[in-house]
């Protein structure tokens, strides 16, 4: 195995891999074009080289949004030569230029799940844990290896600085991520090999994530008359057609306010993030569908929130939510929403975020006789205090026009006086 | 309140802060691009301190009863430590309240400071000491501040995770497979690190000193229900054994008749004994602001000031603290304006309970300080 001497992995890796730092540069040398050269052209020039040098690329690329468009999170063989390096660059642009979130997330849960299951793979590998330091060494994490650490009678050869780690369990929303569940000492937390694995996939989700802003409009104008950029954006837009209750959710549009007005913040968050194709993390699902199945929405409409998912199964989905709902014919037990406390630990909780925040959430309701009540579960408790906080604003509204009604009534008698 | 001011230098701080003379001074722990704009959006975030707040406000002493009191705005009926939801006398439900301090509860307040930085920052996050940044808040507490890179960096999530984990928010007894299966209990090491670890520690350091101890904590948990009594006396008539299986660091902690439930039970009050009590909402906050150092606090004309964390064994915060030289002669006319004004210590001298309407003269500092609590006005 050809071994990048710079940074100690094998080539291989840096072809399946074109999100590591310096991949670019396999790319480069390929090519045969000097790093400083590839970097003066413009992203106008470098799609249309990277098109001519490698005329399987246009036939990949439309292969990779046929599979994401059909929630297939994988690639198409081969993913281990440099027309998967030169993809990376351009699907990222076709991406910008779409703007659309839903592909950009399908996107990066592809390249996440596809390094899962690369260094699954690899697990008959001696120096796989080694393989997976480097990794980690060339994305700036400090990940080290000490093999002879055991815990409970289990290897925990990985150990993680804290601010790398909980960069990305956080965003795993599962308690087992969490901390304070974690054997954590001296900075450090220690991994399993599969644990290492999983972080790393959210590492990979968080680094290919698009940037939306990276296209202006005259650029976007210019790239679209790329003939090879124009067909695969009409041959996007084909697909997304064709499969319309993904891409345009009965429920949401770009820009709407979300949910119902009494709709707690989490709840809205979620809903946000659904809707743009992310991929929601397990309790995240749990919640929208206990908050949906404990409010008054259909198995339908609950199912319908998950239709915008990368990975996203009906038939799956539809069982899981009715199963959450009481299994079919409603026999079961109906799960209950989650509470407050139990959100927060998920980091669900959105009381001061700055779009969905609410006060009602951090400061809990207030009684007429001004005790204040705090709110613990986002189904019951603040449905019915948001009703209540607008009840007594429709209340203070009709007070506010009949006192305005009174004054002008008033000054109207005054007038009417004086004459 | 005045804010979004930007300061080119602290020459122009300390002008401004001359001639407005605020009651209050914070500044922000973020760091902004624009810290002046007027709003949000336009600061452009950098990053933030990490910031960790820890009041006797927060924590629960028994000295709150004997020094806090409840004022009925409509009848004036005074009721000792935490405020009723109505009053007994008109059925009132507002109420001033009085909040005083005294050595309990700054002492309860410096321990978890200890607790903190001890038990957490040094030992599980492996800040090295310099970087532990140190206030009296000229209150009721201290503030920590954490400027090294790995906190700057941190989004809300992960402030909330670090709150978590030293406030042992969380913990999950089925992850930690503490469980009973038939009749074989799973406990913890005494040697893992994290919170499974500090159960066993604390546990272990409970059973050795003996009944008296277990009792003593299990009889009086610092929140929630004591320990069922049938319980707690399997569990010291166990203590021997459960002794023996932690020092060899067995994970076997059976004891017959004890249910999970209890034990999980068990592990709360110990959870509560050892978690530091931070303020969370602070520590979680990205455009927090924060007092001043070198102002004086509002609420007490004492110095917001910084103390080496060696130093902090001996601080005497009613005494290190005060704005002006200790000089008896120093005095100022004052006269109480609520019904009660609870004792307090001012340097070496004890000063009051004094009720309404008392004339007195007393040292800058004591005077200040009452009026500061705003149950007391200056006489012509």
């Amino acid at each position: 195995m050809e071994i990048v001497q710079k940074y100690n992995l094998p080539k291989q890796l840096f072809l399946q891999f074109p999100w590591l730092n310096e991949s670019s540069k396999i790319l480069f040398e390929d090519v045969n074009i000097s790093e400083e050269k590839m970097r003066s052209i413009s992203l106008i020039e470098m799609v249309q080289f990277l098109f001519k040098e490698y005329p399987k690329l246009l036939g990949r690329i439309k292969q990779f949004f046929r599979n994401i468009i059909q929630s297939k999170e994988e690639f198409s063989p081969p993913t281990d030569d440099t027309i998967h390096l030169a993809m990376y660059p351009v699907l990222q642009i076709i991406i910008s230029l779409t703007g659309n979130r839903i592909l950009g997330n399908a996107l990066t849960n592809t390249f996440a799940k596809h390094c899962q299951s690369v260094l699954t793979n690899m697990s008959s590998n001696r120096s796989l844990n080694k393989i997976l330091q480097d990794i980690f060494s060339n994305l700036g994490i400090s990940c080290t290896i000490d093999e002879k650490i055991y815990k409970n009678g289990m290897k925990f050869p990985f150990q993680m600085d804290f601010p790398s780690y909980l960069k990305v369990s956080t965003k795993i929303r599962n308690e087992s991520w969490k901390l304070i569940n974690r054997y954590f000492g001296d900075g450090k937390i220690y991994l399993i090999r599969h644990d290492v694995i999983l972080l790393l996939r959210e590492f990979v989700r968080q680094k290919t994530q698009p940037d939306y802003k990276q296209i202006n409009k005259e650029l976007s104008t210019q790239m679209e008359k790329i003939p090879e950029i124009s067909e695969i954006l009409n041959e996007i837009s084909t697909l997304m057609a064709t499969h319309k209750k993904r891409f345009e959710s009965s429920i949401f549009s770009e820009g709407e306010t979300i949910g119902s007005e009494l709709y707690p913040p989490c709840i809205k968050a979620i809903l946000f993030n659904a809707m743009h194709g992310e991929n929601l993390s397990h309790n995240e699902r749990l919640a929208i569908a206990f908050f949906y199945l404990n409010t008054n929405h259909s198995i339908e409409d609950t199912v319908d929130i998950f239709r915008t998912s990368p990975d996203f199964d009906e038939k799956i989905a539809r069982y899981q939510t009715e199963f959450a709902a009481g299994g079919p014919g409603g026999k079961g037990t109906k799960y209950r929403m989650y509470n407050c406390v139990k959100l927060k630990s998920f980091h669900l909780c959105r009381d001061d975020d700055p779009n969905f925040g609410d006060k009602l959430c951090r400061d809990g309701a207030k009684k007429n006789n001004g005790e204040i009540v705090p709110i613990q579960n986002p189904a019951k408790d603040f449905i019915f205090w948001k009703k209540v906080d607008l009840n007594r604003l429709h209340r203070s509204q009709i007070v506010e026009q009949l006192e305005s009604s009174d004054e002008a009534e008033i000054t109207k008698k005054k007038e009417e006086d004086s004459k | 309140m005045v804010r979004h001011i930007q300061f080119p230098s602290n020459k122009y701080l300390i002008r401004h802060l001359i001639t407005t003379a605020p009651r209050h001074s914070y500044h922000s722990a973020t760091y902004y691009e624009r810290p002046g704009a007027e709003t949000m959006d336009q600061k452009g975030y950098i990053a933030c301190d990490f910031v960790v707040d820890i009041d006797a406000d927060h924590i629960p002493t028994n000295c709150r009863q004997n020094h806090d009191y409840a004022i009925c705005k409509a009848c004036g009926a005074i009721f000792q430590g935490e405020k009723p939801l109505k009053c007994s006398e008109c059925e009132g439900t507002k109420f001033d309240k009085i909040s005083w301090i005294c050595d309990e509860c700054l002492e309860v307040s410096k321990k978890q400071v200890f607790n903190l930085v001890e038990n957490f920052l040094l030992r599980d996050f492996s800040i090295p000491l310099e970087d532990i940044h140190l206030y009296f808040s000229g209150h009721r507490g201290y503030h920590i501040h954490l400027k090294t890179k790995a906190f700057l960096d941190l989004d809300q999530d992960a402030r909330r995770e670090i709150s978590d984990y030293v406030t042992g928010e969380g913990f999950s007894f089925k992850i930690w497979n503490f469980r009973k299966i038939q009749n074989s209990m799973t406990g913890f090491s005494i040697e893992d690190p994290g919170w499974s670890g500090k159960i066993a520690k604390e546990l272990y350091n409970i059973l050795i000193q003996g009944e008296p101890r277990i009792r003593e904590v299990f009889e009086n948990p610092i929140y929630g229900k004591k320990l069922n009594s049938v319980v707690l006396n399997m569990f010291i008539s166990n203590r021997q054994y459960l002794i023996e299986q932690i020092s060899k660091k067995s994970r076997a902690w059976q004891v017959a008749g004890i249910s999970d439930k209890s034990w999980i039970r068990v592990f709360e009050i110990l959870r509560d004994r050892i978690k530091a009590d931070i303020d969370v909402v602070v520590s979680i906050d990205l455009h927090r602001l924060i007092r001043l150092e070198g102002s004086l606090h509002g609420k007490t004309g004492f110095r917001v000031m910084k103390i080496n964390y060696e130093d902090l064994k001996d601080f005497d915060p009613l005494k290190d603290a005060l704005s002006f030289p200790d000089n008896p002669e120093n005095t100022l006319d004052i006269e109480i304006t609520v019904p009660i004004s609870p004792k307090i210590r001012i340097g070496s001298n004890n000063y009051g309970p004094y009720n309404k309407g008392d004339k007195l003269k007393l040292p800058l500092n004591a005077a200040l300080f009452l009026m500061c609590k705003d149950v007391a006005m200056l006489r012509n």
